[in-house]
C-alpha cells in the first residue's frame, strides 16, 4: 500500500516539474509573437536581456548547485566576447567560427584561473574570480592597439541588421541554453554537484571526486558564459569594456541570478531579462535607477531568499 | 575468527602543530568483527576516523584496506575502495527528498551519466523501506526527527555496499542488525557516549 501511495506522489512530484515545463513553453510562445506588437526599441532591450539570461543561468550552475560563488563572470564573458571581436575585426573571421574561437578562449582561461583556485578552501576563489576581472579589464586597456582599448572595437560583421531577426536569435540562443542548463542540473550529475556544493567533506565520503565535478561545472559555465559574450558582442556590434567587462556588469549578473532565484537555473533568466528591462524603464531616472534596483534586490535577498522563481516553486509545494 | 583482516591500521600519527591527536595507533578488523574505539573528549576518536577515510593524512603510519595501503588516497578514492564512514552529525542534502539522497549514494562519480540507472530508484526505495523510512521517502530530510536521520545514513551507507564502516554514534543510535550479507549496525557496548565503532561487514 505503501508503495502504492509513493508512486502516486511521485508522480503527482512529476506532473508538478512538467507544470513548469508548461509554464516555460507558455512563456517562450508569448516571447515568440511579441515582435507583433513591440516596438523596435523594445525588442532590442528584450534582445538584450536575453543575453543576459544567459550569463545569469551559466553563473547560477556555479553558484546554486557548485555552491561556488563566481565573482567574475565577465571574465568569462569578456575573454569570449574580445576574442571573437578581434578575430573578426583584425582577421575577418566568420561569426561562427569566431564565436567559436570565443568558447575555446573562455574556456581556456577559465580553466587556467579555476585549476589552481578551486583547490583552495574557503573564500579564495571568490576573490581569485574577482582579480581576474580587473586584470582582464586592465589588459585590454594596456593593449590597446589590438583591442581598441577604453574606446572598445567595432565588428565589421553583425548578427542581422533587423531588430526582429536579431529577436530572434537571441530568444532561441536563450531557449537552447536554458534547456540544456536546466537539463543538466536536473540530471544525475546535477545530484553530484548541489552535493559537491552543499557538503564536500560528504560528497567526497560518498565516493565523488568534488573538484573534478566542479571543475566540470566551471568548464560549462566558462563555455555558455564566452558563446553568450560572443554573440552579445555581433549583436551590439561592438565590444567595450563598460558594456561586457566592468565589475557592474558582473554584479547586475549576479543580482539578475539572486532575484530570479538561485538553484532554478530558469529563475535566473527570468531575473536578467527583468533587471534589464525594469533598468530601461527607469534609465530617465539616472541614479535613482540603480539605487532602485539594488534596494528591490536587498529587499528580495532579506525576505525572499529563494528568488521569485525559487519562492514561487516552494509556494506550490507547500500547498 | 580466523577470517582475513580487512582492515589494517599500523602506527598511525597525526600531529596538529605541536598537539600530537593520534600517536603510533596499531589495530586490525576482521570480516564480521566490530571494533570499539573509546576515550575522553579531545582523545583523538574522531581524527582516527578522518585518518582511515583520507579526510586528514596522517604524519605517519599506515592504512591497509585488504592488504592496499590507502592512507594516502583522497577521500573519494577511499570511499569507491569500500570504506563508507557514518558521521555522528548526520549531513543529508537539505533540497532533495529522502529517496533522492539514497539514490545519490548508488550513482558512479562520472562525468558523463547523466541519467541514474533503471534499477537504482527500485533498490534505492527497498534500501528505504528496509530502514524503515518507507513512508517519509518523498519528505525533505529538514522535516524528519533525528531518528529517521540516522536511519537515512544508513541507508546510504548500506547503499554504498561498503567493507568496512567507520561510525561515530551518538547516545541514541538505533540498532539496526541486517541479515547476511548487510551491513551490521549495532550500539557501541558500553554507555560512553562518544566511542566510536568501526563496524565490519560480514
Ligand atoms: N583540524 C584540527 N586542527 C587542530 N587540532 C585539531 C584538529 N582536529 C582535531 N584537533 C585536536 O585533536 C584532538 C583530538 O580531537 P578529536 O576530535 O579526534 O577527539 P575525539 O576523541 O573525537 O573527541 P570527542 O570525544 O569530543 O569527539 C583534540 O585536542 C582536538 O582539539
Ligand atoms: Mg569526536
Amino acid at each position: 500500500m505503501t508503495v502504492n501511495l509513493d508512486l502516486i506522489k511521485e508522480r503527482m512530484r512529476r506532473l508538478l516539474g512538467s507544470r513548469l515545463l508548461w509554464v516555460a513553453v507558455l512563456v517562450v510562445c508569448i516571447a515568440a509573437v511579441l515582435p507583433l506588437w513591440l516596438s523596435v526599441y523594445a525588442l532590442g532591450v528584450l534582445t538584450a536581456g536575453y543575453y543576459f539570461g544567459v550569463f545569469a543561468m551559466a553563473w547560477d550552475l556555479l553558484f546554486g548547485f557548485a555552491g561556488e560563488v563566481n565573482f567574475g563572470p565577465t571574465f568569462l564573458i569578456g575573454l569570449g566576447a574580445y576574442t571573437a571581436a578581434i578575430l573578426n575585426n583584425k582577421y575577418g573571421l566568420a561569426i561562427p567560427w569566431c564565436a567559436m574561437a570565443g568558447v575555446v578562449s573562455a574556456l581556456i582561461g577559465g580553466l587556467l584561473l579555476a585549476i589552481p583556485s578551486l583547490r583552495l578552501r574557503g573564500p579564495y576563489f571568490g576573490l581569485v574570480t574577482l582579480v581576474a576581472v580587473l586584470l582582464l579589464q586592465n589588459g585590454i586597456v594596456i593593449f590597446a592597439g589590438i583591442t581598441g582599448g577604453e574606446i572598445g572595437m567595432t565588428v565589421p560583421d553583425v548578427l542581422s541588421l533587423s531588430a526582429v531577426t536579431n529577436y530572434w536569435y537571441g530568444l532561441a540562443f536563450l531557449v537552447v541554453c536554458g534547456v540544456i542548463l536546466f537539463g543538466l542540473s536536473r540530471s544525475a550529475v546535477g545530484l553530484i554537484l548541489q552535493a559537491s556544493g552543499q557538503d564536500p567533506i560528504e560528497a567526497q565520503a560518498l565516493g565523488f571526486n568534488v573538484t573534478k565535478h566542479k571543475l566540470m561545472a566551471f568548464s560549462i559555465s566558462a563555455v555558455f558564459s564566452g558563446m553568450a559574450g560572443a554573440m552579445l558582442v555581433f549583436y551590439m556590434g561592438t565590444a567595450s569594456v563598460g558594456t561586457l567587462i566592468d565589475i557592474s556588469i558582473g554584479v547586475q549578473i549576479i543580482i539578475a541570478a539572486v532575484l530570479g532565484g538561485r538553484r532554478t537555473i530558469l529563475g535566473a533568466a527570468v531575473g536578467a531579462v527583468l533587471l534589464i528591462g525594469v533598468g530601461e524603464f527607469l534609465r530617465p531616472l539616472v541614479q535613482l535607477n540603480t539605487f532602485a534596483v539594488s534596494a528591490l534586490t536587498l529587499a528580495v535577498i532579506l525576505f525572499f531568499p529563494d528568488g521569485l522563481l525559487g519562492y514561487a516553486l516552494r509556494k506550490r509545494e507547500a500547498k | 575468527m580466523n577470517a582475513p583482516v580487512r582492515l589494517a591500521v599500523r602506527g598511525l600519527t597525526k600531529r596538529f602543530g605541536g598537539l600530537v591527536a593520534v600517536r603510533d595507533l596499531s589495530f586490525a578488523i576482521r570480516a564480521g568483527e566490530i571494533l570499539g574505539l573509546i576515550g575522553p573528549n579531545g582523545s583523538g576518536k574522531s581524527t582516527v576516523m578522518k585518518l582511515i577515510m583520507g579526510i586528514e593524512r596522517p604524519n605517519m603510519g599506515t592504512v591497509q584496506l585488504d592488504g592496499v595501503d590507502i592512507s594516502r588516497w583522497p577521500s573519494h578514492r577511499v570511499a569507491r575502495a569500500g570504506i563508507g564512514i557514518v558521521f555522528q552529525r548526520s549531513r543529508p542534502l537539505r533540497r532533495q527528498t529522502v529517496l533522492e539522497n539514497i539514490k545519490l549514494a548508488f550513482l558512479p562519480d562520472s562525468l558523463w551519466q547523466l541519467v541514474a540507472e533503471p534499477s537504482v530508484d527500485a533498490k534505492a526505495r527497498c534500501i528505504a523501506e528496509r530502514v524503515g523510512l518507507g513512508a517519509v521517502m518523498n519528505r525533505n530530510p529538514a522535516t524528519l526527527p533525528f531518528g529517521d536521520l540516522r536511519r537515512l545514513e544508513m541507508a546510504k551507507a548500506i547503499a554504498r555496499h561498503p567493507k568496512v564502516v567507520p561510525t561515530t554514534s551518538g547516545s541514541q543510535s538505533p540498532a539496526i542488525t541486517g541479515n547476511q550479507n548487510d551491513v551490521r549496525y549495532s550500539q557501541p557496548p558500553e554507555k560512553d557516549k562518544k566511542s566510536t565503532v568501526p563496524a565490519k561487514k560480514e
